[in-house]
């Protein structure tokens, strides 16, 4: 409960405590005999009971105000998400006349096959989303819908599988995050200088009964067969000097967690293997 | 020094902190709970019992009573101390209303002065029994009407008590 409002509850307490202090005076001088008359005792009554009412009267206010504050905080917070959610809601409504516009001008062009296209890969967007709907994490959640946004961008396709919510993960979102992170942008520098129609990077999260099985691949040229072990040393890259960090990050965090990763190729797929809390490593 | 008997610890004390309690609560708006009640109540009339015995000036104790019943309050109830002060000034404040506005009408009804009353102890303890009824028909008709500084409906539902962990 948050604190009563301060100067009337002060004032409240004050008027009380007066109506108090006036009973026990009172009292007192009757406990060392000082003889009073009644009709002293009758106005000093009317006191006491006026300073007692007038303090209820004063709670009773700053409660209202206490009260009110709490329900206008409430209002403002569900206004503030009616607006949220008043904006999504138009973004998509600009979103969906857009596409179908683009739709009907490809139709109206006999350009069916675009159109097929363009039509699966707006329903590939919806379908990333409801997706990541599937993982408890929302940290998660939010790292591969951004990921799949840049993926389209750069004109990348990005295929994801999610057939798990990952509740029984012991590695900590924001380790999770950095793993898969690294993992897709690896993949998504890999394809970048294929032509757009080639450039592929796809996620897949699934589990069996010990473990998360996380599988990043991409339609890049494959990694040869004597490099596969030396691109997890931190340093080694392909892509310059001060690189090669992110593999070694990746492997070490998932070791830290008594998981593996592995590499195939060609076509390049990173699987990293975590175990589930409770399993037996 | 007001010294209290043993006797009026149990059959005014107790009874007296129990309705204070009850009172306060109730308007303040916290849910009664009897086994917190009672053992808190217990507990201040036991500290005021020995408050009485210390040579403190008359008068102190009751401010001392203050402080205690805020400190059960917040321990038994778990409200925040605002809350818990509001419940021990209520309750005492009504009991002291109550005390001066009947004190009048027994010297009147028995013809005797205040110092007569007060010298003695059966009439001490009997003059407690109208003050004890009354307050315990104001918490009486204060918990069948629901009465209650706050506004029952906000702060009774369900939905409210939700929020408030926001």
């Amino acid at each position: 409960m948050s604190a009563l409002s301060f100067p009337n509850y002060l004032m409240a307490v004050l008027s009380l405590g007066q109506a108090l202090l006036i009973t026990v005076f009172t009292q007192y001088l009757v406990y060392f005999k000082t003889s009073i008359p009644l009709s002293w005792i009758v106005l000093v009554d009317i006191v006491v009971f006026g300073n007692t009412i007038l303090g209820f009267i004063l709670l009773r206010k700053s409660l209202v105000v206490e009260e009110q504050d709490n329900l206008i905080r409430q209002q403002a917070r569900h206004i503030q998400d009616l607006e949220e959610m008043i904006r999504n809601i138009r973004a998509q409504r600009h979103d969906f006349i857009s596409h179908l516009q683009a739709v009907y001008g490809m139709l109206q062009m006999g350009k069916l096959e675009s159109a097929r296209e363009y039509l699966a890969e707006v329903t590939g967007d919806i379908r990333i989303l409801t997706q990541t709907l599937k993982l408890k994490s929302p940290e998660v959640a939010a790292l591969v819908q951004q990921k799949a946004a840049l993926a389209a961008n750069r004109n990348i396709s990005f295929g994801l599988v999610i057939e798990t919510d990952l509740s029984k993960l012991t590695v900590r979102p924001h380790n999770l995050n950095r793993i898969l992170g690294n993992l897709l942008d690896n993949a998504m520098e890999a394809v970048m200088f294929l032509a757009t129609k080639d450039r592929y990077v796809r996620l897949e999260i699934r589990e069996d009964e010990q473990s998360y099985i996380l599988s990043v691949g991409n339609s890049g040229p494959g990694i040869r067969e004597d490099l596969r072990e030396k691109i997890f040393e931190p340093g080694f890259s392909t892509k310059g000097e001060n690189r090669g960090l992110g593999l070694a990050i990746v492997r070490e965090i998932v070791q830290q967690h008594g998981g593996k990763i592995r590499v195939s190729s060609p076509p390049t797929i990173f699987t990293v293997t975590l175990p589930k809390a409770g399993a037996e490593q | 020094m007001d010294k209290m008997p043993l006797l009026a610890l149990i059959f005014q004390s107790v009874p007296e902190s129990i309705l204070i309690l009850t009172l306060g609560l109730t308007l303040m708006g916290v849910e009664l709970k009897w086994q917190r009640i009672v053992p808190a109540a217990v507990l201040s009339s036991l500290a005021s019992y020995f408050i009485r015995e210390l040579p403190i000036p008359y008068g102190v104790h009751t401010l001392i009573g203050i402080v205690i019943i805020t400190l059960l309050v917040s321990i038994f109830f778990k409200t925040s101390i605002p809350v818990s002060i509001s419940v021990a000034m209520i309750g005492i404040a009504i009991l002291a209303t109550v005390e001066m506005l009947i004190l009048p009408i027994v010297i009147f009804l028995m013809g005797k002065t205040i110092n007569e009353i007060w010298s003695s102890l059966t009439l001490r303890i009997l003059l407690a029994i109208p003050e004890l009824i009354v307050l315990a028909l104001i918490a009486f008709l204060c918990i069948r009407k629901k009465v209650t500084l706050r506004s029952p409906s906000i702060y009774r539902s369900k939905l409210t008590k939700d929020r408030e962990h926001d």
